[in-house]
C-alpha cells in the first residue's frame, strides 16, 4: 500500500516535471520563434495595418508586393549569387585548412606541437586589428577580391582546436596499424581520419557556412565594386536606410520610407538557404560539438 | 564512403577552379566610354581618368558610366571613375581607406573629417589652386561667400564644398494634421502655448490618439524645439544663437528651462507621446502615418510623405500634415533654423599623392562653372535636357516620362538614371530645384507640397545655419573632453525635467554643474574660433 502511495507520488512528480519542462520549453520556443514569425507575416502584410501597428500573429492584407519589388531587384539576385559563391568556396576552403591544420596538432608524435598550439591559440586573444590587417590585405594585392573575403578566416582557432580534440579521440592504434600496411600521413588522414569524422566535419561546415553567410563587414571593407557585394551588406543598408534619414537635409523633405514589408522580405529571402541548411546537419551537429568537447 | 570522400573534394576543387579565374585578378567593373573625339573644350590632352570615393543611398544608387559622366567625359577628356559605397557603411569604409591612405584622387567626406585626417598630410592643401587664373568658377564663389572661410583647417583650405543652386530649404518645423483643424474649427496656433492648447483640445476630440510622437528619443527633441522655443541645443548641446551671434552651450542658460517647462507641461497634459524617450523614426512614421498620432516637430518635410501613407487607409481620404507658420515662445520671438541652403555640408578632398592632381583640379573647377553644372545636374543636351529661351536648362517631359511611376519617386529614379546632382559627384549642386521640377512636368505636384513650399519660403522665422569655425587640434580635442562629459551628466537629467520628477528651478544647480565641467570654456573656444575664421 505504502509502496503503491510513493509510486504515485513519484508519477504525479514526474508528469508536474515533464509539464513544467513543456511550458518553459514551450515559452523559450515561442520566443525563439516569434521573431521570425513575425517577420514572416509581417513581410506579406499590408503596409497599411503594419503602420497602423495590428499586426501580431497573423499576417492581414496578404499580399506578396514586398516580393515581387525584391524579386525584381537585379542587385539583389546578383549580391546573394555572390554570397552564395562566397558560402560555399570559403566553407570548403576552410574546411579542408583546418583539418589540414588539426590533424597533425592531433597526434602525440608530432615535433614542436606544443609551441604550434601555443602560437596558434594566441591569435584568439591577439590580433593585429583592423587597419594593419587591411594593410596586410592591400599589400598582398587581395582588395577587391573575393580571396579577401575567403582567407583571411581561413581557419578559425577555435574551431581547429574543437576539430583537433575531436581528432584526438580516434585511437592512435589505427594509424599504426595503417603505418604497418604501408600508408602515409597523408593517406591516413584521407582514408581514415576525415571518413571517421564525418560528424565534426558537418559540424564545421555548418560553423563556417553559417559564419560566411552572415557576414558583411569584411565585404564591405575590402570590396570596391558594387557587383562583388554579398547580399548582407545590401541588406544592411536597406534595413538601416530608413534610421539613418538625414536631418541636414541631405534629401530635404523627403523621409526615404523604406517599407518595413519590402525590409522584412529581404531578410527572409536571405535568411531562408541558412535556415534550411540546420535541419540536415542537426544530427551531426549535437554528435561534433559533443565529440569536440571531451578533451580540452 | 572514401569514393563519397573523394568525389565531394574533386566537386569542391572544380568548384574552386571555376571560381579562381573569375575574381582573382581583381576583375575590372563592366562597361566603358568606348568611341571618343577630342574637343576643343577638352580640360585635358590624353583622356584621363580620375577616380572617385562615393557614398550613395539606397534612394539613389551611383552607377558608374551614367550619361552624365558620359558627357563630362566627351565634353572634357575626363573619365570620372567612382567607388561606390553603400550610404550605411560608408564611415567605416572611409576611415579605413584614408587611415591607411589607399583610396582614390577625391573623396566625398564630411566635415568633421577635416581637421581630423588635415594634419596627416592626406589631402592636397587648395588655398594655392583659389585664384582667378587656376579655378576662375570656384574663385567666383570663395568671394561671394565669406562664411566659406570657416571650413579652414589651421588657415588652410583642404576640400571642396558643395555649392546648392537653387536651393529651398525646409528645416524642423511644427507639422499637424490641417484636415482636423479645419474640421473642428480650430484657429492655427501662433504661440508654443496656443499650440499645446490645439492638441489638448484635439486629444480631448480623439482621446485615443497620442497628439505629439517624435523619433530617436530625448535629444531628438531637444535638438528639434529648443531653438524655436528660445533656447538651442545643436547636435550635443553646442548651439549659435543667431540673435546673440555667438556661439552657446544651451542646456546651461536660463533659457533652456523654457524648453524644458514647455515639454514638461506637454508631458503632464497627455500631449506629449509617453513613449518620447524611447521611441524610434520607425515608431514615430507608424503612428503618424496611421492616424494614431496628430503632430511632430522634426523634419516637416515628411508630412508629405505621412500624408500619402495616411490617404490610402480608408476614413482617411482627405487627411493630410500641414506645417503652420513657426509660433512664437514665450520670449516673445519667432525663431528657427533652416537646413543648409547655399552652402552645404558635403564635402570632396583632393588626394596629395593623386598623379591627376591638376586634371583633377581643372575638372572640379569646371563643375563648379554653371555648363558643368547644367551637364551634372541635367545630364546631356537634347537626350534630357533643353535650354529655354532665358538660357535656363529644363527637363525634356518626353525623356521623364518613363519615370512617371518610379519608386521611390520619379525624381530619385531621374537621378539615378542620369548619374546626376547633389547625391552624385557634383559640385554646384541642385537637389530641390530639379525635383520640383521634375514632380511638376510630370504631374505629381499637388496642392500640399505648394502651400507647404509656400509656408515655409515666405516664413520669416527661419534663417540658414551657421557653418561652424574650424578648431585647432588642440581646441578640438577639449572640446570633445568637455562635451563628452557634459553629456554625460545631462543625459540622465533632461527626462527628469520633462517627466516632472524634478522641479523646474532645480535645473539651476544643473547649470552650475555644467559651468563646473566647462561649459564657458566650450563657448569660449567656438567664439574664439569663430573670430579667428572671420578675420582671415
Amino acid at each position: 500500500m505504502e509502496k503503491k502511495h510513493i509510486k504515485l507520488i513519484s508519477r504525479t512528480g514526474n508528469a508536474a516535471f515533464d509539464i513544467a519542462t513543456y511550458i518553459i520549453l514551450a515559452i523559450i520556443g515561442f520566443i525563439t520563434l516569434y521573431p521570425m514569425w513575425y517577420i514572416l507575416i509581417v513581410s506579406v502584410s499590408n503596409a497599411q495595418y503594419i503602420n497602423a501597428g495590428e499586426i501580431s500573429f497573423w499576417p492581414k492584407g496578404i499580399n506578396f508586393e514586398a516580393y515581387k519589388i525584391v524579386f525584381d531587384n537585379e542587385k539583389i539576385w546578383r549580391a546573394y549569387a555572390n554570397t552564395i559563391l562566397y558560402t560555399v568556396s570559403g566553407t570548403a576552403l576552410q574546411v579542408i585548412l583546418t583539418a589540414m591544420c588539426a590533424y597533425p596538432l592531433s597526434r602525440q608524435d608530432f615535433y614542436g606541437k606544443k609551441v604550434l598550439t601555443i602560437f596558434t591559440t594566441l591569435t584568439m586573444f591577439v590580433s593585429g586589428g583592423m587597419i594593419p590587417l587591411y594593410l596586410v590585405i592591400m599589400n598582398l594585392h587581395l582588395i577587391n577580391t573575393m580571396w579577401a573575403i575567403i582567407l583571411p578566416p581561413a581557419i578559425s582557432t577555435y574551431n581547429m582546436i574543437v576539430m583537433r580534440t575531436s581528432f584526438q579521440a580516434i585511437p592512435h592504434s589505427l594509424a599504426e596499424s595503417a603505418y604497418l600496411d604501408g600508408a602515409n600521413d597523408i593517406q591516413i588522414f584521407a582514408k581514415i581520419v576525415l571518413p571517421l569524422s564525418k560528424a565534426i566535419i558537418a559540424t564545421m561546415v555548418l560553423f563556417y557556412a553559417v559564419a560566411h553567410w552572415n557576414s558583411f563587414f569584411p565585404a564591405m571593407l575590402y570590396l570596391n565594386d558594387q557587383d562583388k557585394y554579398p547580399v548582407q551588406v545590401l541588406m544592411r543598408d536597406i534595413i538601416i536606410a530608413g534610421e539613418m534619414t538625414s536631418d541636414t537635409g541631405d534629401v530635404t523633405g523627403s523621409l526615404n520610407i523604406v517599407a518595413t514589408n519590402y525590409k522584412y522580405a529581404v531578410i527572409i529571402i536571405s535568411l531562408l538557404p541558412i535556415l534550411f541548411v540546420y535541419p540536415f546537419l542537426q544530427k551531426h551537429f549535437t554528435k561534433g560539438v559533443l565529440l569536440g568537447a571531451v578533451k580540452g | 564512403m572514401y569514393k563519397t570522400t573523394k568525389k565531394a573534394l574533386m566537386v569542391l576543387i572544380a568548384l574552386l577552379a571555376l571560381v579562381v579565374p573569375v575574381f582573382a585578378g581583381g576583375a575590372s567593373e563592366s562597361g566603358d566610354y568606348g568611341e571618343y573625339t577630342k574637343l576643343d573644350s577638352w580640360l585635358v590632352d590624353e583622356p584621363t581618368t580620375v577616380t572617385v570615393l562615393l557614398s550613395d543611398s539606397a534612394s539613389q544608387p551611383i552607377k558608374n558610366y551614367a550619361p552624365a559622366q558620359q558627357e563630362i567625359f566627351r565634353l572634357t577628356g575626363i573619365k570620372l571613375e567612382y567607388q561606390v559605397v553603400p550610404f550605411a557603411s560608408y564611415d567605416e569604409k572611409k576611415n579605413v581607406l584614408l587611415a591607411t591612405n589607399n583610396w582614390p584622387d577625391v573623396a566625398y567626406v564630411r566635415p568633421a573629417d577635416l581637421p581630423m585626417y588635415a594634419p596627416t598630410g592626406i589631402f592636397e592643401p587648395l588655398l594655392q589652386y583659389v585664384n582667378e587664373e587656376t579655378m576662375p568658377n570656384f574663385y567666383r564663389f570663395w568671394q561671394q561667400y565669406d562664411d566659406m572661410k570657416n571650413f579652414l583647417v589651421d588657415g588652410e583650405l583642404y576640400a571642396f564644398p558643395v555649392v546648392a543652386r537653387d536651393e529651398s530649404a525646409n528645416g524642423f518645423g511644427p507639422v499637424i494634421r490641417m484636415d482636423l483643424l479645419k474640421k473642428h474649427n480650430i484657429p492655427v496656433p501662433e504661440t508654443f502655448e496656443e499650440l499645446l492648447d490645439v492638441l489638448d483640445q484635439l486629444h480631448q476630440i480623439y482621446p485615443d490618439t497620442i497628439p505629439f510622437t517624435g523619433r530617436k528619443g530625448t535629444t531628438q527633441l531637444l535638438k528639434t524645439c529648443s531653438y524655436m522655443l528660445g533656447s538651442g541645443y545643436g547636435q550635443n548641446g553646442l548651439y549659435y544663437d543667431h540673435d546673440l551671434e555667438q556661439y552657446v552651450f544651451g542646456p546651461a542658460t536660463e533659457e533652456f528651462k523654457a524648453v524644458l517647462s514647455w515639454l514638461n507641461e506637454a508631458y503632464e497634459r497627455g500631449i506629449l507621446d509617453p513613449d518620447f524617450a524611447t521611441s524610434t523614426a520607425e515608431q514615430m512614421e507608424s503612428k503618424l502615418s496611421s492616424g494614431r498620432a496628430l503632430f511632430f516637430l522634426d523634419n516637416s518635410g515628411f508630412g508629405v510623405n505621412y500624408t500619402k501613407a495616411l490617404n490610402k487607409i480608408p476614413g482617411y481620404e482627405d487627411a493630410y500634415f500641414q506645417i503652420i507658420p513657426i509660433p512664437e515662445n514665450e520670449f516673445g520671438q519667432r525663431r528657427a533654423e533652416s537646413y543648409a541652403k547655399d552652402l552645404t555640408d558635403r564635402f570632396y578632398v583632393v588626394n596629395s599623392s593623386s598623379k591627376n592632381k591638376d586634371a583633377v583640379i581643372k575638372l572640379i573647377d569646371w563643375l563648379y562653372s554653371d555648363y558643368g553644372s547644367d551637364i551634372s545636374n541635367y545630364g546631356i543636351e537634347g537626350y534630357s535636357f533643353e535650354y529655354n529661351e532665358n538660357g535656363e536648362p529644363e527637363f525634356l517631359l518626353s525623356y521623364l516620362e518613363q519615370f512617371r511611376d518610379a519608386s521611390p519617386s520619379s525624381y530619385y529614379a531621374v537621378y539615378e538614371d542620369l548619374g546626376i546632382t547633389k547625391l552624385n559627384f557634383c559640385l554646384y549642386a541642385c537637389n530641390t530645384r530639379t525635383w520640383f521640377e521634375i514632380e511638376k512636368a510630370l504631374g505629381n505636384w499637388d496642392w500640399i507640397s505648394d502651400e507647404y513650399w509656400n509656408i515655409v519660403n515666405n516664413d520669416d522665422a527661419y534663417v540658414p545655419p551657421k557653418i561652424a569655425p574650424s578648431l585647432t587640434t588642440e581646441e578640438s580635442e577639449r572640446a570633445t573632453d568637455i562635451l563628452m562629459e557634459l553629456t554625460t551628466v545631462l543625459e540622465q537629467e533632461y527626462n527628469k525635467y520633462i517627466m516632472g520628477l524634478e522641479p523646474i528651478d532645480n535645473w539651476d544647480s544643473v547649470i552650475a554643474h555644467c559651468e563646473e565641467l566647462g561649459a564657458r570654456e566650450l563657448e569660449d573656444i567656438y567664439n574664439t574660433a569663430l573670430a579667428r575664421s572671420m578675420s582671415v
